[in-house]
This record gives C-alpha cells, sequence and structure tokens, in this order.
C-alpha cells in the first residue's frame, strides 16, 4: 500500500501546533521511518495515517483511497482491516491477558474473523516475540518491554498492508530492538506490506531506505 | 457484538470489587420489593384460605376484627363472653351444625382451644398419633407444640397460671395428651384442644376436690349442717384428673350461661346462612355473627394500603439505587477513558462501546435479578411454614 500526501495541513483545535506536510511518498512495501525531535508532528501524522485524525486541509492516500474523504464507519472499517498500529504508550486494556489482547481487534470488529490460521499465527508472533509463555499474563504483570512486543503482535496478528509504529523499540534492550526490528521488517515484507515507524534512535535507521525529517513540517500555527 | 461480550465478562471478573458493590446494591433494590410482594401475597392468600374454610362465626358483640381473628387464630386475648344458650340458638334453628370455641387459657404459652370433637373433622384435622379426649382433663395438642414441648400421648402438660400471685384464683390444671395431630400448616399446629368442660373447668366454672360429706378432717369445714356444708380454704382441689377422682368434678351455675367465646357455625346452605345472620341483626341480638370472609378482606385492605406505601417507599429507594449505579457507571466511564480511546483506535465502533457498556449492566442486572429472586424464593419459602401457622 504507497502512501501519498500533498499539501497536508493539520491543526489541534486549540490551534497550539500546525503539521504543514507539502509533499510525501512512500512506496508500496517500502519502509520509511520519522525523525524529528519530540513534538515536530510524527505521531500525529501516524495518526492521520490511520484515519484517527483528520486532516484541516490537503490530500492524503493510501493505495487509491482517499482516507480523509472516507465517512467514519468506511475508515474505522479500512483502519480494522488494512492498518496494524503499534502505540507509542501501547494502549493495552489492563483487565485483559495477553491472550486477549492481541484476539483484541477480532473481538471488536465485525470484519476481522478469528480463525485457526489466525490462532497459529498469533501462536506464531508470540514465540518470535519471546512471550509465548505469557499468554495468560495480566498486563499490568508484565515489564514495559514486554508490553511493547504484546502490542506489536497486536498489530501484526491482523496481516496489515500497512504498519504503523510509534517507537515500537523505546522500552527495549538493545538486543531486543534489533529483534523486534527484524520481526517488523520481516513480516511486513513477508507480505509487501508498507512498514512506517517513528523512531529517535539513530542506530535503527540502516533498516530503512527512506528516512523523512520532521524538523521542516513542524511551524507554528497561522494566526 | 457476541463475539466482543468476553470483554464484558472479563472487565467484570478483573474488577470484582466494584462488581460485588454493585451486584449487592442491585440485589437489594430488587429483593425487597420483591419479598414483600410475594409475602403479602401468600399472606392474603393464607388469611383468606382459612376464612374461607370458616363460613361463620358468631360471637359476644363488639370488634368484628378481634372475633374473627380470635375465633380462627385463637387469640387468647378474647373480645369477650357470650352464654352458651346465645350460640344453642345455632343448632336449634337448624339451619347450621354448631362449633362452640371456649378459648382465654393456655399452656406454656399455647392457646387452649376449649370445643367440641365436631372441630376436627370440620378443619379436616387428623391424628398422627393417638386419639381425641375422651374424659375430662384430657387434651390434643397440634404438630408445632408437640414438636417444640415433645410431647406424644400419655404425657402431661400443665395449663398456665392465670395469676401467680392469686393465691384463690384458679389452679392450672394438668393436662393428659391422649393425641397429637398431624401437621396442617394452620394455627391449629400452634394450639391445644380440650373438650368444652375441661376449658370450663380452666375457668374456675368447674372443680373437683375431697369429699366433704365423708371428710374428717375439721379444718376443711368451716361449717355443717343438715343442708350443706361450708368448706374452708383448706380443702384440697384436684389439679390432675384422674380416674379415681374424676368422679369429683362438677360445675357450678346454670349451664346454659356457662362461657362461650365463639361458635362457628356450619350452615347447611347458603340461604341457611343467610337467615342465620339474620337472626343476629339488631341490637338486642346479644351477640354477632360474621362472614369471615368479608372480615379478613377488610383487614387485607389495611394491609394492603400499607403494603402501597411499601411500595412507594421500595420505588423511591430502588430510584436512589439506579441514579448510584447511573452516577457508578458514568464515573467508570470517565476512568475508562483510555480503554475507550484504545478500543476506537482499533477500530471499534461507538455502537460497539455503547453495547459493551450496556451488556455490562444487563449481566448485572440479569445477575442482580436472578440473584434477588433466588433470595427471595428462600426468604419465602422459609416465611411460609410461619406464615401458614400463623394464618393458614
Amino acid at each position: 500500500m504507497n502512501i501519498r500526501i500533498s499539501q497536508l495541513v493539520f491543526e489541534y483545535p486549540r490551534r497550539t501546533f500546525r503539521l504543514r506536510i507539502p509533499e510525501l511518498e512512500i512506496e508500496s512495501g517500502g519502509r520509511a521511518a520519522f525523525v524529528g525531535p519530540s513534538g515536530s508532528g510524527k505521531t500525529t501524522l501516524l495518526r492521520l495515517l490511520a484515519g484517527i485524525r483528520l486532516p484541516r486541509s490537503g490530500r492524503l492516500t493510501l493505495g487509491s483511497v482517499d482516507v480523509p474523504a472516507l465517512n467514519d464507519a468506511a475508515r474505522r472499517a479500512f483502519r480494522v482491516t488494512r492498518i496494524g498500529f503499534v502505540f507509542q504508550d501501547f494502549q493495552l486494556i489492563d483487565y485483559l491477558d495477553v491472550e486477549e489482547n492481541i484476539r483484541l481487534p477480532f473481538r471488536i470488529n465485525p470484519a476481522l474473523k478469528w480463525s485457526r490460521e489466525v490462532a497459529a499465527r498469533a501462536d506464531q508472533l508470540t514465540e518470535a516475540t519471546g512471550i509465548g509463555g505469557l499468554l495468560k499474563r495480566g498486563i499490568d504483570q508484565l515489564s514495559q518491554g514486554e508490553k511493547q512486543r504484546v502490542a506489536l503482535c497486536r498489530a501484526l496478528v491482523t496481516e496489515p498492508e500497512l504498519v504503523l509504529a510509534d517507537e515500537p523499540t523505546g522500552n527495549l534492550d538493545p538486543a531486543g530492538k534489533t529483534r523486534i526490528l527484524e520481526i517488523l521488517v520481516d513480516e511486513t515484507r513477508k507480505r509487501n506490506a508498507t512498514l512506517v515507524m517513528v523512531t529517535h534512535d539513530r542506530e535503527l535507521l540502516a533498516g530503512f531506505p527512506q528516512v523523512v525529517d520532521f524538523q521542516s513540517f513542524h511551524s507554528p500555527p497561522a494566526e | 457484538m457476541i463475539k466482543s461480550l468476553p470483554l464484558v465478562r472479563h472487565y467484570l471478573v478483573h474488577h470484582k470489587g466494584k462488581t460485588i458493590i454493585l451486584l449487592i446494591c442491585l440485589t437489594a433494590a430488587l429483593y425487597l420489593p420483591l419479598t414483600v410482594h410475594w409475602l403479602v401475597g401468600l399472606l392474603q392468600a393464607e388469611m383468606v384460605r382459612r376464612a374461607e374454610a370458616t363460613p361463620l362465626v358468631i360471637g359476644p358483640e363488639g370488634s368484628r376484627f378481634d372475633l374473627v381473628l380470635h375465633a380462627l387464630y385463637f387469640q387468647t386475648e378474647s373480645p369477650g363472653t357470650f352464654p352458651r344458650a346465645a350460640g344453642d340458638v345455632v343448632a336449634e334453628t337448624g339451619y347450621a351444625t354448631p362449633v362452640p370455641l371456649f378459648i382465654r387459657h393456655s399452656a406454656r404459652g399455647y392457646p387452649i382451644v376449649g370445643t367440641t370433637l365436631e372441630y376436627f373433622p370440620f378443619r379436616d384435622l387428623s391424628f398422627a398419633e393417638g386419639h381425641a379426649p375422651t374424659r375430662l382433663g384430657d387434651c390434643v395438642v397440634g404438630w408445632e407444640v408437640a414438636q417444640q414441648l415433645g410431647l406424644s400421648p400419655g404425657d402431661r402438660l400443665p395449663s398456665d397460671p392465670e395469676d401467680v400471685f392469686d393465691l384463690a384464683g384458679t389452679y392450672p390444671l394438668d393436662l393428659r395428651v391422649t393425641g397429637v395431630l398431624e401437621r396442617s400448616r394452620s394455627p391449629d399446629d400452634r394450639a391445644v384442644f380440650v373438650d368444652l368442660k375441661t376449658a370450663w373447668i380452666l375457668e374456675g366454672i368447674g372443680h373437683g376436690h375431697d369429699d366433704l360429706a365423708g371428710e374428717t378432717d375439721s379444718d376443711a369445714v368451716l361449717e355443717r349442717d343438715e343442708e350443706s356444708v361450708v368448706a374452708s380454704p383448706a380443702l384440697r382441689t384436684h389439679t390432675r384428673i384422674t380416674s379415681e377422682n374424676i368422679d369429683t368434678f362438677h360445675f357450678h351455675g346454670d349451664p346454659a350461661e356457662f362461657p362461650l367465646t365463639a361458635v362457628i357455625a356450619i350452615p347447611r346452605d347458603t340461604r341457611a346462612a343467610t337467615l342465620l345472620l339474620g337472626r343476629y341483626v339488631g341490637d338486642d341480638a346479644g351477640a354477632q355473627a360474621l362472614r369471615p370472609r368479608e372480615v379478613t378482606e377488610e383487614l387485607l385492605g389495611m394491609v394492603i394500603q400499607l403494603k402501597r406505601f411499601f411500595d412507594v417507599h421500595h420505588l423511591l429507594m430502588s430510584g436512589v439505587v439506579v441514579l448510584f449505579v447511573a452516577l457508578v457507571m458514568l464515573l467508570s466511564l470517565r476512568l475508562r477513558r483510555r480503554e475507550v480511546d484504545t478500543l476506537f483506535h482499533l477500530g471499534c465502533s461507538r455502537g460497539t462501546v455503547a453495547g459493551l457498556q450496556a451488556a455490562e449492566l444487563a449481566i448485572l442486572l440479569t445477575l442482580a435479578a436472578a440473584l434477588a429472586v433466588a433470595a427471595a424464593q428462600i426468604t419465602v419459602h422459609g416465611a411460609r411454614a410461619w406464615i401458614q401457622t400463623l394464618t393458614g
């Protein structure tokens, strides 16, 4: 799934922040890293791409779909079926165990069906990320790194065409970072999925053919 | 939606404390009105059943409620007495079969019902052990009396003294138990039945004592002449009726004036009942005749009025509980803002989120309703025997 952005402008309601992206293109199956200082709009753009937030103006297409033009239900369905999102703060449900958190997208979306194949894929992902033995653990019993892996598995289990990862290695040790990045790259490459990752870690940029620096996108709000 | 229901289960199980508090509140809000409703219904049914089984009650003038409660439920605080002759009118008219009652005394707290043998078939009472009274001083005890006091035929049951400080008063009588009634789940279970004459002995109208004609103890005789003997307080009166002393028992006064506290009349038919009721209309009737069903319904009318008050009270309390639960749910939604956002971010619709909240409430309500119904059923089941014994 390719990404095309043109003259995109986003402002928060109180106009404390303004993101302006003249042009940006990420090819289908490509891997792009978003870098830049905190508050420069990296996470905001991920949310715009996921259709969680809507731009004020400009064009944003994922594949052939003009995401902002979709109605709420269609945008939600698009996100559920075609995008996997690893949130910076994990966004795990504290009263569900690891297994149920990974299965959560299937619980709440009619478009997704849990099957043996999906279960096998979930097993494979949890084993690959090293949380296979923690499936019945509560979220409050996990370390930050383990939570990160659960969030990653949840994002990948739906086999999305676009993976949006917001600092997915932020809480991991160097070995863990490398392993998680390998999994992300392998999983997306296997299915020719596009990977967009926000990171502050310059060491990881080597694995990304396209690096987008947000330094220039962030500007003071228009008066 | 159905496939998201496990989320609700996980949430409720994970937050046990909150779930239990909400369950207790909702269960209590449902349990109280439900139990009162069922208990009042049971009380009504049982009271009406006993009243319907008692066609007419005749008794002294005064409170209609007191008379019916006395004749049906054996309140020993009788509304008064009326002469036996007034009751005999019932038999004389031929309109009904009378079952006289004299209930003024008790044994170990249980009312002693002086009546005739007709009472047992009338109430469809049968004997679990033993038989009906055969002589003065015999008694038959109800099922609960036998259970509570551990009585069986051949045992003795003393009547309660009227006033322990009244040395000149009537002495208690040591009754001989001849039979135990089958359980009837009615006030008959909590009563001691004696023959009318035994009841009158308890009242002091009849008694037995040493033979004064042959008495040689001069302390027992105050005065003696050819026609009469005046006994002194030293005369020994019998407190237990035996084969040896039964012949010494006798009654003083005009038998027609011996007291009754009520008469149950079993009319031949509706017309006879109406005619009999007519005989007790007017200021000079000297007694009153009542249909217990009508009086009971009047009484129940008052109970229903009281129940309405409780219904309104329960409605208000339920409203408060619902508001409380709504408040808890709203506050909980605020606390769960992050969780809801996560669900939205993962593609969950607002409808599904609302559905999850509704399902959570529905599960709590269903559980609370089931618990309330079960608890109310247990309460009513536990109270059923008690209510039946009191009123049935």
